[in-house]
């Protein structure tokens, strides 16, 4: 039995490498803040979504299996959380029921076993009443699945088979075990034996025995005799061995059966989590759609960043793009306009979308990337060990190493630590070569040689984007098309700091 | 032993000892009773029954024998009913029961009772006993207990050999002075080394002619003390009879191995450690002959310079005059062109990046520069790169 709400056809891994690169990407996209509202301060979701969030999917049909669950969830986001609630109920029991010392002993693993595989059954059984009650209001592939599957596997008549044999097991009628001789004659490789058909056979030999008919041979250990019965409950340790195993391993089974479940619900929970605080914001969301990796699509209205709404009280500005074939977007302009911030939502839409979730736009559509890149510019060095340029080069090499065709590589102020003639040299031998290599490049630069320069060259898969500056130097925090300018109006920053004291001196 | 191809005269002489004895009258049937009573043990199954609430006796649990007919088996069952839930590897509940031949007297008390079930197998399983009470031929049992050694060595080493490192069986001579050895190693180390998946650094050396000193400067953690113990290691194992780490090597029979190393200062002997030093090494030139062989790792590090540049000189005086083998590992440069029998080796470093190690020892002029000085031309601060930079 498996839940397979995450992919079709395979388990989530939660132990999964993730990219190379994820520090980078969430310290670069500030994923942490994205994290912690989906987790709400549950730590398997938070585990769940960072993981999920950070391993992108590239097929597409991969990627529509997700959004078509979370669909069904958003509609129905009680059935998923009191499922999600039994789950970690069932687990948080079996916790509970721990084995300590007493692991060494069989009859200890099977008491503990038989404990636990009746709760479970408990909990399986609610599982299959809700599956019951709701299974018609779940529209996608994945639910459909999952719940035939409970109904089919979890049935009147497999609860039953199951309880009768936890009742066997209880022994109350005594304890059936077949042995040969090992070395020295001792007694080896005991199993636990079940007699044939309905009314088992030992029971009735015990009736025979009791009836005195049966002249057998029969070994006596009396209550007094202390050492006798210790080697009796060994002798039945040793009979209980393989069953014990048996049971402890089918119980673990079942717990890592629920244990997926509760793992692969929390990428869920975490998305409903989401958008229930960006619900109460005002801020919409909507369903991408993704195309081919070799296609070069970004079009959207309304994207915002999703990690600044989660931190802003008031609503934020969204951005609308019409990029078809575009490889490279070259973003200038006004400091604090809303440069970084753009480049961000670009990076979190892309990671959102290609994990099946919602996106933070009232549309939007582009080609899924093979990975995804970010480099930015980075406080000193501490470590003292490396100068800047040399650190953003050897950041840069480390990417070239693993960046493949069809990627995305976002930089903001890149190759900006030495002066701007060599900064935009080494900008633009990258960024060409980038290009070339059909990565698709998102770059937010200071360097007027370099923007500019792309600009003259007037590459038809090339586009500008200018953060807004109105006349009177205040910002809307939009991006429009336009050419780069040679000033970002750091002297609008450098007045606003220095207002009251301008005005002391007049 | 029929099938191998044998060498060595014990092997031989026993070998010869065994086909005689297989073809005693006594142990061919000893060899046929046996086994018609292990396969006529083999055949024997039982089940046991433990009681439950019901007993036949009043305070006491039964255990009831009877022979095996079949019945399934429960833990399978199990399994499969639960099989549907089969996630992935989940942990081994079994429990490791003693393996021991000893019975409890439950147990005992059992296997009377299964005797009674198959009583014609276990009554010549005792007059088998009886007659066969002094089977264990002297000789043999001898030969059991002494295999061992070479049993033991030989797997050991195959854990080495498994990673690539080689053995041989050295050259031995009492007489002939000059030694080398291939690709040797320190077993002790390489053992740790291979449990940690690291790779084994071997060393070469040798001496010629009058050479007979090893004298063993350079950067600390370089490897200096374990070419020591893979010399006396070598030395050590070829004496008794051992093959040595190494691809190839001629090593000297010495009568006596003596070693020297740092030791922990003990109060209870009342010295200072240098004295405790002097001490010690007076104990060994005293008992050492021309055929000795002496280890010496970092003597006379608790004195001054000058004074350990003194004692040390006059310590290699005395083994060169008793013409010893020697090892010494100082860092002490002044010892390593003492004279005509001394060998200055010297652990080295990456020269780009002096901080890493090779663990290689080399034959090498010892200058007390080689870590320092490529420290300093990484940053271009020797003597000629400064002079060059600084225009006068």
């Amino acid at each position: 039995m498996k839940a397979f709400l995450m992919y079709k056809d395979r388990d989530f891994d939660l132990g999964r490498q993730l990219p190379w690169n994820e520090q980078a990407l969430t310290q670069d996209l500030e994923l942490n803040t994205l994290f912690q509202a989906m987790g709400l301060g549950d730590k398997l979701i938070l585990e769940v979504v960072s993981k999920a969030v950070l391993s992108s999917l590239t097929d597409l049909s991969e990627i529509f299996y997700r959004q078509d669950i979370l669909k069904d969830c958003l509609k129905n986001p009680e059935v998923i959380r009191d499922i999600y609630a039994l789950v970690g109920e069932a687990i948080k029991n079996e916790k509970k029921n721990y084995l300590s010392i007493f692991s060494r002993y069989s009859t200890a693993i099977v008491h503990r076993s038989l404990d636990v595989l009746g709760m479970f059954m408990n909990m399986l059984k609610k599982l299959r009443r809700i599956a019951d009650e709701h299974a018609d209001e779940f529209e996608a592939e994945g639910f459909q699945t999952f719940f035939s599957m409970l109904k089919q596997e979890l049935t009147e008549e497999y609860f039953t088979a199951v309880e009768d044999h936890l009742k066997e097991m209880e022994f109350r009628d005594g304890i059936l075990i077949s042995a040969e001789l090992g070395q020295g004659n001792k007694g080896t490789n005991y199993i636990l034996r079940k007699g044939q058909g309905k009314r088992q056979s030992f029971v009735e030999w015990l009736e025979r025995i009791f009836a005195n008919k049966l002249a057998g041979y029969t070994y006596f250990i009396y209550d007094r005799d202390e050492s006798g019965l210790r080697a009796l409950s060994d002798l039945k340790d040793r009979g209980l061995n393989l069953v014990a195993n048996a049971l402890a391993q089918s119980a673990d089974h079942i717990l890592s059966f629920f244990t997926m479940l509760q793992t692969e619900l929390a990428f869920y929970i975490g998305c409903l989590n989401l958008q229930e605080q960006l619900a109460q914001k005002g801020e919409p969301v909507c369903f991408p759609v993704p195309v081919s990796a070799d296609q070069r699509c970004h079009v959207f209205q309304g994207l915002y960043d999703v990690c600044l709404a989660l931190t802003l009280d008031r609503k934020t500005v969204g951005n609308t793009l019409d990029a078809e074939n575009i490889d490279l977007v070259i973003i200038t302009g006004a400091n604090q306009g809303g440069k970084s911030t753009f480049l961000r939502s670009i990076g979190l839409a892309q990671l959102m979308m290609q994990c099946g979730m919602f996106v933070p736009a009232e549309m939007f559509s582009a080609n899924v990337c093979e990975g995804i890149f970010t480099h930015y510019k980075r406080e000193e060095d501490t470590a003292m060990n490396s100068g800047k340029l040399d650190e953003e080069l050897s950041r840069m090499n480390a990417i070239a190493d693993k960046i493949t065709a069809n990627s995305l590589l976002l930089f903001n102020e890149s190759f900006a630590a030495t002066n701007e003639r060599e900064g935009a040299e080494i900008a633009r031998q990258i960024t060409c070569a980038l290009v070339e290599r059909a990565i698709k490049v998102y770059s937010v630069t200071h360097l007027y040689e370099f923007a500019h320069g792309l600009y003259l060259q007037g590459k038809e898969n090339a586009l500008f984007l200018r953060a807004e500056r109105e006349p009177d130097g205040a910002r809307t925090f939009k991006l429009k098309e336009g050419e780069p300018l040679q000033t970002s109006f750091g002297g609008d920053l450098y007045n606003r700091v220095f207002e009251t004291e301008n005005f002391a001196m007049n | 032993m029929a099938a191998v191809d044998l060498k060595a005269r014990g092997l031989l002489a026993f070998r010869e000892y065994l086909r005689d004895y297989v073809k005693s009258e006594r142990f061919i049937s000893l060899l046929t009773e046996t086994e018609k009573l292990k396969a006529a043990l083999s055949t024997v199954q039982y089940c046991l029954l433990i009681e439950g609430r019901r007993t036949l006796r009043k305070n006491a649990i039964g255990i009831h024998v009877r022979k095996y007919e079949s019945e399934k088996d429960y833990s399978a069952e199990v399994e499969e009913t639960f099989a549907k839930f089969r996630q992935g590897a989940v942990k081994d509940y079994k429990i490791k029961f003693s393996t021991g031949v000893e019975m409890n007297h439950v147990e005992a008390g059992i296997l009377d009772l299964v005797a009674k079930l198959y009583p014609d197998i276990f009554v010549s399983l005792d007059h088998y006993c009886t007659i066969n009470s002094n089977y264990l031929n002297e000789t043999i049992g001898l030969f059991d207990r002494e295999i061992q050694f070479y049993l033991a060595y030989l797997e050991h080493i195959s854990l080495f050999r498994k990673a690539g490192l080689k053995f041989c069986y050295p050259q031995v001579s009492a007489a002939c002075k000059e030694i080398y050895s291939h690709d040797g190693f320190d077993m002790a180390l390489a053992y740790k080394l291979l449990t940690e998946d690291s790779s084994v650094v071997c060393n070469d050396f040798y001496l010629k002619g009058q050479e007979r000193i090893f004298v063993v400067s350079g950067p600390n953690q370089g490897g200096k003390t374990t070419f020591a113990r893979t010399f006396g290691q070598l030395h050590y194992l070829s004496a008794i009879g051992c093959p040595v780490p190494g691809r190839e090597a001629k090593l000297f029979l010495a009568d006596r191995l003596f070693t020297h190393f740092e030791r922990e200062e003990k109060i209870q002997n009342l010295n200072g450690k240098l004295q405790d030093d002097l001490l010690r090494i007076r104990a060994i030139l005293n008992n050492a002959t021309p055929n000795s062989l002496v280890i010496m790792n970092e003597i006379f590090t608790s004195t001054t310079l000058q004074d350990a540049v003194f004692l040390s000189k006059q310590i290699i005086g005395k083994i060169t005059e008793l013409d010893l083998l020697c090892v010494c590992v100082t860092f002490l440069d002044e010892l390593a062109s003492l004279n005509e029998k001394t060998v200055s080796l010297v652990s080295t470093v990456v020269l780009e990046n002096p901080a890493l190690r090779t663990y290689k020892i080399i034959r090498r002029q010892a200058d007390g520069l080689s870590y320092a000085l490529s420290v300093a031309e990484k940053y271009g601060l020797t003597y000629n790169c400064l002079k060059e930079r600084i225009k006068s």
